[in-house]
Order: structure tokens, then C-alpha cells, then sequence
């Protein structure tokens, strides 16, 4: 995801137009509405009601956007369904691999080399006893170790897509020692 | 594998169907908050709780259950706020037999300072609401207002009348009419959601059909920037309040996570691995440029600007194990705030600029500490009822919203600062990473 001069153009555009729109809307509100209490009508004496009304601030977010689109499944290669890529597990708040890990890596390394036209992604997961958001930078520390591991190995590391999930997407569910174990890895999924 | 439907999808199908129906199905469909935990005196200050009254607006025999829910919304609001003890509303009959002549007399007979008395009308699918606050010893009017808006948003009439009472009778802002944003599980992933400060209106706004986490509010409530995995890897993208979604224009790697804004809105405080591994980033979005503030080797994300916008609280993992820091908006005086924990993330400013609230992570399990940042005093307020993160403070400093599993699974919860008069806001779990809003414009 490389910043380039055309994605901020882009991005200063959307925003440009965005500030504009609402200077449009501001000024398009009805000016017999006002959005604050009136002020001459605190205090006074018993009165009639004032003949204004007060209108609370708009409301953000309509739901217009509700269930247009469908949900994206992933596409998964036959490759993965035959798992040729196996999985590497951690050890809680860790990103170090340990021999069993460096075993399995060594046989994906040599399967990688020996299929070097597919991208890969090295997802990196984490237990759920972590905080969310450190998980995520964890879950990336875990990729990264993995990939770095392969590219010393040989392996193209223009091929591997390290990305993090966090704890978003856990094997098993639970929340027990087992469950954890599953759930620390650095999970392979071919995606071209 | 357990899994309970998520309440915010049942309420988003109830929402839109709002949208067809006249109000009163949504008068009796909608749950009212229950506290669902201690209510009573506000601890530790010499503040005296003002008592009012407030009986349901009069209406039409047609109209009473409308008047009913705004007498019900405004008496929970100015109830919620601390500010005031709301008399039981058994005792309003009371008044109207009371022998004394004057209005004011008869509710002061009850033992009520002030009194809001409200009128009720419907007109061209528009709530005309009046409401008068008296004061009833002296008798003394204090505003006699209307208050207008289509009668689906009956409830933000309701809460502009709560917020002007709060503002009259303490000088205070109010925060009933404040929103919270959060995630909650929705197909295979996780998306934005949004509900009034209260935990009613739930709707979700968001169909990415991906996983979304930590939304956080733009500085004037109409922006929200969270993680999105809609393209594959974690990035920030913002929503805008119509409802388009933009990218942010991040310093690249494939890791861009936890953004904050500045006090201004002009910055974007973010986690990247641009360089290798989680660094602090801020992204000015009217040139699109990042720069980086920190550079080791460990792990820092999470990070949270001041209120002031000049100092920045974050996470890092460079003593071993996660811990709360704090360092100037540039990047530079590095220094560690919590030294009692084992593991700390999540760090929430405080309004005011004096406290930092964070999880804390103690015997397998997070609670939610408050941490004075002048002398380093902690304060735990959650205690171990299941695991209590990601705090995030109401615009005036006296709530705090946490995502907690106390009751099985994660809903979103309000309590007080001290941890005391905790009230439930969502049911049926899922819910997570909330936001409060700052003060609507």
C-alpha cells in the first residue's frame, strides 16, 4: 500500500469536496431554525411561549447504506484446501520460532521455491487474552518474523504478504490453554 | 461455539423498520435502559444534588405514550448526569391536589426546587414540544422554550430539553444528546455501529462485509476513523457522516491501525509498519504527508492525543511487556506512566487533560484503571468482573464507556470516573472498541 502523489491528490480532492458540501448544507439549513436555545427567552418573567422552535443537531449516518452489498467471501485456492503450507504456532506475547516452527518453515520454504510464481500471505493471529489493539501489532511482529525467516531461507520475499489480524479470526473460539495455542500462528494462505 | 445474535442487528432491523411505522410501535418496541448496577450519592464530593421534577408533557389521550417516553428520557438523563436527584414520579399526582394556590407552591409541597412542565403537540408528522423549568422557592421562570424535529427523533427532542435544563440550573454543559460509536459482529465480520449516549437507537452504519475495529470520533462528531481489513491488510479508513468511507493516506507497510485525532481535527495519530515494525505516525490530512515520532524496535501503537493536542499517550513494548507512555506531540520526552502493571494498553485521555484511563491486565484479567498523570496515582475501578477494556471518556470527563465480558460475552457498559453507578447499555454481546462523542455542534 505505497503512498503516491495520485492517491493524495485523491484523497485531498475527496476531502476538499467533503468540506465543501458541508458548507453547503450549513448554509442550505433553513435560517428560520435555529440550533441553539434562544437566549431572550431565558429568565423572563411568566410568558407566553416563544414562537420558535429549537431543533436538535442533524443526524449523522443515515442508514441508507444497509444491506446493498453482499458479503465478500474469500477466494481460496485448491492449494490451500490441500494445505501444502502448514501452519507455525507461538508461544503467548511471542514472536519467536522455535524448532518446530523452523522445521515446518524449512519445508514451506522448500515448497515456495519450488512454486515461486504464487503470492503468498503469512497471516499472523494472537489469543485473545491480549488487548485488542496490541494484538494487532503483535499478530504483525509475528508475520513479519515468519516472512523474514523464509526470505533468509531463499525464498522471494516479493511472493509473501505479511498481514496482521490480530485476534479477529481464532481457530477456536474458546478460552482455555488449548483454544490459546491454536490461535498464536502465523497461518499461510495462497492467494494468486 | 456459542454465539448469541447480536443485539445491534436486531436493533438495526428495528430501526429500519422505524423508518415505516408511525411512532408509537417504536415507543413500545424499543427497551428502555435499566441501570445494572449501583445507583445512589455521588461519592466524595460536597456537591448537592439538585431536586426536580419532571411529570410527562401534557397530550392527547393519542399522543400519551410519546409524552411518556420524553418524561421517561429526560428524567433518566438529569437522573444520569449526577447533577440531580429526580423525585419518583408516583409522587406527581400529589401536586395536582396539593392545597397550596400557586403552581410553584404545589411542587414545592413535594419537595421539588425545580419543575419542568411540558405540552405536547403533533403536528404534520412534527413533535412540537414546550417546555417551562421553573424554579418553585422563589417562584422564578427560568426558560419557557419549544422544541421541534420529525417524531422519529422524538428522543433528541427529549435530550436537547435534559441538556438545556443541566445547562440552566449548573452552568454545565449536558452530554445527552453525545452518540457512541463501537463494532459489533455482523456476518463474518465486524462493523460500525452507532447509538445515542444512552444505549437506545442502536443502528448499524456501516456494510463492509470485513472486519472493523476501533472507531474513533473527529473532534466536532462528524468524521469516524477506524481499522478496516476491507482491502486485506489493517488501514485507517474515515467515515463521513453521509456515509461515504475514504482511506486515509497512511505512511504505507502493511499495518496502519489505532487512529486519534488532534484536538483540531487536523492530525491523525496512528500505528504503522512503515518502517519495519509498529511505529507512532501522524498524518496531517490537509497536505496527506506522515511523519514518524518514534523509532525502537519494540512494538508502539495505541496512541492517544491530549486534550490540548500537545502530548501523545501510547503503548510500547520496549521494557519487556506492554506499558503506557507518554511523549510530546513531536515525538520527543518519552516517559513511562505506568509502572504497577503487568500489562497496559488502551490509554484514553481524560477531558480535562489530568487522568489517562487504560486496561490493565492483572491475574488473567483486564480491568480498567484511571491514572492521575501529575503524580502517578492510580485507581483500579473495575474489579474482576470479567475482563473490562478499552475505556473511553464522556465529552465532560464524569463517564467512562468500556467494552466488558462481565455478563458472558462483551457488551458496552457506562459508569461513572470512580467506577461506581455502572449502567448497562447494550445486550446479547459482540460488542466492542466504543467511542464517545464530543459535544454535538
Amino acid at each position: 500500500m505505497k503512498m503516491s502523489r495520485s492517491h493524495l491528490l485523491v484523497f485531498a480532492l475527496v476531502a476538499a469536496v467533503m468540506l465543501g458540501s458541508y458548507a453547503c448544507q450549513n448554509k442550505a439549513k433553513p435560517s428560520t431554525v435555529p440550533e441553539t436555545p434562544q437566549v431572550e427567552t431565558q429568565t423572563p418573567p411568566p410568558a407566553p411561549p416563544s414562537t420558535s422552535e429549537v431543533q436538535p443537531a442533524g443526524e449523522p449516518f443515515p442508514p441508507s447504506n444497509v444491506d446493498k452489498t453482499p458479503v465478500v467471501e474469500p477466494t481460496i485456492a485448491e492449494l490451500n484446501q490441500q494445505g501444502v503450507l502448514s501452519t507455525v504456532y507461538f508461544a503467548y506475547n511471542s514472536n519467536e520460532l522455535d524448532d518446530t516452527g523452523k522445521a515446518t518453515l524449512q519445508a514451506n520454504a522448500a515448497w515456495l521455491k519450488a512454486h515461486p510464481n504464487h503470492i503468498v500471505e503469512v497471516g499472523g493471529h494472537c489469543d485473545d487474552r491480549g488487548s485488542i489493539g496490541y494484538n494487532i501489532a503483535l499478530g504483525d511482529r509475528r508475520a513479519t518474523a515468519v516472512k523474514d525467516y523464509l526470505i533468509g531461507l531463499g525464498v522471494n520475499g516479493a511472493t509473501l504478504i505479511a498481514i496482521s489480524y490480530g485476534e479477529e479470526q481464532p481457530v477456536d473460539p474458546g478460552h482455555n490453554e488449548a483454544a490459546w495455542a491454536e490461535n498464536r500462528r502465523a497461518q499461510f494462505t495462497i492467494k494468486s | 461455539m456459542r454465539r448469541l445474535v447480536p443485539i445491534a442487528c436486531a436493533a438495526t432491523s428495528l430501526f429500519v423498520a422505524l423508518l415505516a411505522f408511525p411512532f408509537p410501535a417504536r415507543a413500545q418496541g424499543e427497551p428502555q435502559p435499566q441501570p445494572a448496577g449501583v445507583t445512589g450519592v455521588i461519592s466524595g464530593t460536597g456537591f448537592t444534588k439538585i431536586k426536580i421534577a419532571v411529570p410527562d408533557p401534557t397530550a392527547e389521550p393519542l399522543l400519551r405514550s410519546m409524552a411518556s417516553e420524553i418524561g421517561k428520557t429526560i428524567r433518566d438523563d438529569l437522573a444520569y448526569s449526577g447533577y440531580f436527584d429526580v423525585l419518583d414520579p408516583i409522587l406527581y399526582p400529589l401536586a395536582a391536589t396539593s392545597p397550596e394556590k400557586e403552581l410553584e407552591e404545589k411542587w414545592a409541597s413535594l419537595g421539588a426546587a425545580s419543575v419542568v412542565l411540558g405540552t405536547l403537540k403533533v403536528a404534520s408528522g412534527r413533535v412540537d414540544l414546550r417546555a417551562h423549568l421553573m424554579n418553585t422557592s422563589p417562584p422564578a421562570s427560568l426558560f419557557d422554550r419549544r422544541y421541534g424535529n420529525p417524531t422519529e427523533l422524538v428522543r433528541r427532542v427529549a435530550h436537547q430539553v435534559s441538556d438545556d435544563i443541566v445547562q440552566q440550573l449548573t452552568g454545565q454543559p449536558g452530554i445527552a444528546l453525545t452518540w457512541i460509536a463501537f463494532v459489533s459482529k455482523h456476518g463474518k465480520g465486524k462493523e460500525l455501529y452507532l447509538m445515542d449516549y444512552d444505549g437506545e437507537r442502536v443502528r448499524r452504519i456501516t456494510t463492509t462485509g470485513s472486519i472493523s475495529l476501533m472507531p474513533t470520533w473527529s473532534p466536532a462528531a462528524q468524521r469516524l476513523a477506524y481499522i478496516s481489513w476491507r482491502t486485506g491488510a489493517p488501514a485507517i479508513d474515515i467515515l463521513e457522516s453521509d456515509g461515504r468511507i475514504a482511506r486515509a493516506p497512511t505512511a504505507g507497510g502493511t499495518m496502519n491501525i489505532s487512529p486519534d485525532w488532534s484536538p483540531d481535527g487536523r492530525l491523525i495519530v496512528y500505528a504503522s509498519n512503515a518502517s519495519g515494525n509498529a511505529e507512532i505516525y501522524v498524518l496531517d490530512t490537509t497536505t496527506g504527508r506522515s511523519s514518524r515520532l518514534t523509532n525502537s524496535p519494540a512494538i508502539d501503537t495505541s496512541p492517544s492525543y491530549s486534550p490540548k493536542g500537545r502530548e501523545i499517550a501510547f503503548t510500547s513494548d520496549r521494557s519487556g511487556s506492554p506499558q503506557i507512555y507518554v511523549m510530546d506531540a513531536e515525538g520527543l520526552n518519552v516517559r513511562r506512566l505506568t509502572t504497577e502493571d503487568v500489562y497496559a494498553d488502551a490509554a484514553a485521555w481524560s477531558p480535562k487533560g489530568d487522568k489517562l484511563a487504560y486496561a490493565s491486565r492483572r491475574e488473567g484479567r483486564f480491568n480498567i484503571v484511571v491514572i492521575d498523570i501529575a503524580t502517578g496515582a492510580a485507581q483500579q475501578v473495575t474489579h474482576g468482573e470479567g475482563n473490562n477494556e478499552n475505556p473511553r471518556w464522556s465529552p465532560d470527563g464524569r463517564h467512562i464507556v468500556f467494552a466488558s465480558s462481565r455478563a458472558g460475552t462483551y457488551d458496552l457498559y457506562t459508569m461513572r470516573a470512580d467506577g461506581t453507578e455502572v449502567r448497562r447499555l447494550t445486550r446479547g454481546g459482540d460488542c466492542y472498541t466504543p467511542d464517545w462523542s464530543r459535544r454535538v455542534p
